[in-house]
């Protein structure tokens, strides 16, 4: 999807800078577009099973609502991968551990490390929704909240797989602290990455990031770089989240 | 007078609080919904123990059964319990013995480090739909205050929430702290929330892991019938 605004803005970040050893804040420009099928899924609804008609409705009023809200920001900083052991990885002068994320930077030789979020506006909608009983609305919107954020997250990652590809490179899985084997406290290793953002995403003592509504994580790039799906050869049989089209026995 | 009984059942069955509200199935807007039947009821001088037993009681029964039929999913049954729960804050005053109504004390809370809200919210909503008295503590809430609290307001039941690894550790500092203080016993200890499992449970001495809130309704119900 080629978005003429999105690629002005892009120039402007990357004017005179080499693309591959910036950071940047991403502030204006986002354009993020909620998928109703998205946020049933995440209600609960299974793939074939829409919502009957009332909570259809909820979910139009605040899925209408919810673009008021929200106010969708990246931050980012590009790094050489200096060293991929397993489990141990450096980026920079950052280390992490975990298996997955020396496999998922396989091939890659720069990482992005980021964070996104669609800012406080819209929990505290949701929690004014609260107050008021309306837990249904709330959950809704909250909903909404989630499915945006990831939507951003895209966005950035599009805009990584653009860059890339305009040096004749590829991108990789996109990862994050807290999931499979990548420990939630490494969060604060990866902070150190983003150091002062300016998008106003805080890290509290126990690793949750404020506002609730915002994600993490790295992205390999390079010539070599593939898509590797961790899940291929992760030995955690019965995750509930392995991807379908690497079933355990795979 | 069973009319507006069977309404009030069926009204409840649709997740419908006010007359402005569509309803699970949308279709009966402008009708009168789960509270304006309740205020009727009173008029009618139904008794606030027939209204809750025969009306809302049974009525969520039934979305408890097609929540379990997956015909209901979480927004359809938080629509009923939301109508419930506006209906015996209604009731409430003109319950002779309310104590006696209630299936017990609930209290919940998010546990220290975590910000996470809505899915304590969900459980809270639900169990009160489901008849428990409901107290929310609120989110990141340290032991102490946890501690505090069952000394005081003496809960049967105790709900804990954490989102994350890091953050469900509190959970574990909480009960013991709640043994440290000699009351762990007075309190059944529930846990939930997206990175807990049974395992964790056993491991820190909650009483019981629950899925989701309907989960929870059951366990609750297991400890009625041993304490019975
Ligand atoms: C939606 C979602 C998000 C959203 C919104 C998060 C938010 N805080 O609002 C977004 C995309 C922003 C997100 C971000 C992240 N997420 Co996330 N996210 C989820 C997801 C898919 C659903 C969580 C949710 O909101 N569910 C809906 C609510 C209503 O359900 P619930 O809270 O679980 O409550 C229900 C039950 O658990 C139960 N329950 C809950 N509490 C209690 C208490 C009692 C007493 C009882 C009886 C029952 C009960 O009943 C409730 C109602 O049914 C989970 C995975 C999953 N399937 O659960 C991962 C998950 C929570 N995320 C995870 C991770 C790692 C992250 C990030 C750290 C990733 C990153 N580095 O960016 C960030 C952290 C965000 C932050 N603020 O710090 C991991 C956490 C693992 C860990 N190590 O702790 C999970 C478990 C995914 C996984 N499988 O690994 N996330
Ligand atoms: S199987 Fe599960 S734990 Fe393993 S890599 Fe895939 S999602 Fe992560």
């Amino acid at each position: 999807m080629v978005n003429m605004e999105k690629e002005l803005m892009y120039n402007d970040e990357v004017k005179g800078v080499p693309e591959f050893s910036l950071a940047g804040s991403i502030q204006e420009g986002i354009k993020i577009e909620i998928d109703k099928a998205e946020v049933y899924r995440h209600l609960g609804y299974g793939r074939e099973q829409d919502p009957r008609a009332g909570i259809l409705s909820i979910v139009d009023d605040q899925v209408c609502k919810a673009y008021e809200f929200i106010n969708p920001a990246a931050y980012y900083t590009i790094n050489p991968i200096t060293s991929v052991g397993s489990p141990e990885v450096s980026v920079g002068e950052l280390h992490f551990t975990s298996h997955n994320l020396a496999q998922v930077f396989s091939g890659c030789s720069q990482a992005a490390i980021f964070v996104v979020t669609i800012g406080k506006a819209l929990e505290m909608e949701v929690d004014q929704l609260t107050k008021e009983g309306s837990i249904l609305s709330a959950l809704v919107l909250d909903t909404v909240g989630s499915v945006a954020v990831e939507k951003v997250a895209d966005e950035l990652e599009s805009m990584f797989r653009d860059f890339a590809a305009a040096k004749g490179g590829k991108i990789s899985w996109r990862y994050s602290p807290g999931y499979c084997d990548w420990d939630i406290a490494q969060q604060k290793e990866l902070f150190r990455g983003l150091d002062g953002n300016p998008i106003g995403v805080n890290l509290t003592d126990a690793c949750s990031m404020k506002p609730r509504k915002s994600i993490s994580g790295i992205i390999g790039g390079g010539e070599f770089c593939s898509v590797f799906s961790a899940c291929r050869s992760c030995n955690r049989k019965n995750c509930p989240n392995r991807r379908e089209e690497f079933l355990a026995n795979d | 007078m069973e009319d507006i009984i069977a309404l009030l059942k069926e009204n409840v069955i649709q997740g419908r609080k006010t007359k402005d509200d569509e309803g699970v199935d949308g279709d009966s807007i402008g009708m009168p919904g789960v509270i304006e039947l309740t205020q009727l009821a009173l008029e009618s001088n139904i008794p606030p123990e027939v209204i809750i037993e025969e009306g809302l009681t049974t009525g969520m029964q039934v979305v408890g059964d097609k929540f379990a039929a997956k015909e209901y999913f979480v927004p359809d049954m938080l629509a009923s319990a939301e109508a419930v729960s506006g209906a015996q804050d209604i009731l409430k005053p003109y319950l002779e013995d309310s104590d006696a109504m209630s299936k017990g004390k609930f209290a919940i809370a998010t546990v220290k480090g975590d910000i996470h809200d809505i899915g304590k919210n969900i459980v809270a909503t639900l169990l009160k739909g489901a008849g428990y008295e409901v107290d929310d503590l609120g989110i990141n809430i340290p032991p102490e205050k946890i501690v505090e609290y069952v000394r005081e307001y003496k809960p049967d039941f105790l709900g804990l929430s954490a989102l994350l690894t890091t953050t469900m550790l509190a959970m574990g500092e909480t009960i013991e702290a709640l043994k440290e203080n000699g009351i762990r016993d007075s309190v059944k200890v529930l846990i939930g929330g997206a990175a807990v499992s049974e395992e964790f449970a056993q491991q820190i001495g909650a009483d019981a892991y629950c899925v989701d809130g309907f989960h929870a309704i059951k366990v609750l119900e297991e400890f009625q019938k041993v304490k019975a």
